[in-house]
């Protein structure tokens, strides 16, 4: 009986990993791409590679005037062909559930030149983050070592409090 | 289930960071030397949660856990979901550094619910009582997350009705599984441990 509840616990366990599919968080992040035909293309997708679709995109001029706004598409994606003005524009997703991100590129005369991005450091055809091992360990070592810390001041209170107190039952 | 920095306006922020203040402190309270193993291991499980994506629904959605947590440690739950986010804002920029006092609200709420839910068990008397009121705990607990995601993201002129029915039907697979998980850890510890499903300060 007690044996089949634990497997039962350990199958549900392995059932919930299959399905889910382990990477970074629910954090947002947005690419921007200039094709060699002076269109600009955003992605907007989240740290799984998952798309972000149908979040709200503004395409912001260098003068951090709105040039344009739109939607992205299933695909997370949204293009638009911006005015022959230089400079670093930006471009904002902001997703329906309370998600947002931020990319930049730069646009000199419509020539094709330097993109910089806030959020995503490289670009692939897959977007899916690793794992953080790290930071993972580093956050395990963090919860514990103050936890252990509360607990040490915790004691100390305590057994202060019983050295001061007057001795009963004498 | 984390809300990015720049979304809310700066009033629902610095409301969000006043509340969570104020419940962390009430909460804090609470917690005697003893309780801190479990509250660490729980933490722990929550601040690694956000790390597993459930590919399904329209968006990407990750594990919350709140409901367990709520469970296991009672009123001790939300200073446990506070230091997790803290954490996984920091390390993994999940939601962000001015969204820290919402986000714990939205999350750590409901774990309390969950703990007066679950609670709620003893005035039943059928033998799976333990198990029922552990999946509708995890289950309802992020229900209620996605309120109240609904009902923060109407400050930025969002219609809530509309919010909330697609955040709640994007977050229906986490509801389920995150049932399942609390209904068979909690059908676990009842088996083996049956005093960890006594919240923390009730042990005393």
């Amino acid at each position: 009986m007690k044996t089949g509840k634990i497997l039962t616990t350990i199958m549900t366990f392995a059932i919930t990993l299959t399905l889910s599919s382990a990477a970074s968080g629910h954090r947002m992040l947005a690419d921007s791409l200039i094709k060699e035909d002076g269109t600009v293309l955003i992605e907007a997708f989240f740290p799984d590679g998952a798309p972000v679709k149908g979040a709200k995109v503004e395409i912001l001029k260098p003068d951090s005037s709105l040039f344009k706004e739109g939607q992205t598409d299933m695909k997370g994606r949204f293009t638009f062909r911006p005015e022959r003005k230089s400079g670093i524009w930006k471009a904002v997703v902001t997703g329906t559930l309370g998600h947002r991100a931020k990319t930049e590129f730069e646009i000199a005369g419509g020539q094709k030149m330097e993109e910089r991005t806030t959020g995503a450091e490289e670009r692939e055809l897959s977007h899916r983050e690793p794992i953080p091992w790290f930071k993972v360990i580093a956050g395990l070592g963090f919860i514990f070592g103050l936890s252990s810390f509360i607990m040490v001041l915790k004691l100390r209170t305590d057994l202060k409090r019983k050295q001061s107190a007057p001795p009963r039952d004498r | 289930m984390h809300i990015s920095d720049g979304v809310l306006s700066a009033p629902v922020l610095i409301f969000g960071y006043a509340a969570t203040a104020g419940i962390a402190a009430a909460s804090i309270k609470r917690i005697s030397a003893e309780d801190m193993p479990r509250i660490a291991v729980m933490t722990s499980a929550f601040f690694v949660a956000s790390l597993v994506h459930v590919p399904l629904g329209p968006t990407s959605v990750h594990l919350v856990l709140s409901g367990l947590v709520g469970i296991i440690l009672g009123p001790a739950a939300f200073v446990s979901i506070l230091v997790g986010l803290i954490l996984q804002a920091f390390l993994f920029q999940h939601g962000g550094i001015t969204t820290i006092g919402v986000n714990a609200l939205m999350m750590g709420l409901p774990a309390l619910a969950a703990y007066r839910l679950f609670a709620l068990r003893r005035m039943f008397r059928f033998e799976k009582r333990d198990e029922v009121f552990g999946f509708l705990a995890g289950f309802l607990s992020v229900l209620l997350g996605t309120l109240i995601l609904a009902l923060l993201l109407v400050s930025t002129g969002s219609e809530f009705a509309g919010v909330a029915k697609y955040a709640a039907l994007a977050h229906l697979p986490v509801m389920v599984i995150e049932g399942l998980i609390t209904l068979s850890v909690v059908s676990f510890f009842k088996k083996v441990k049956p005093e960890l499903l006594e919240p923390c300060h009730e042990n005393r």
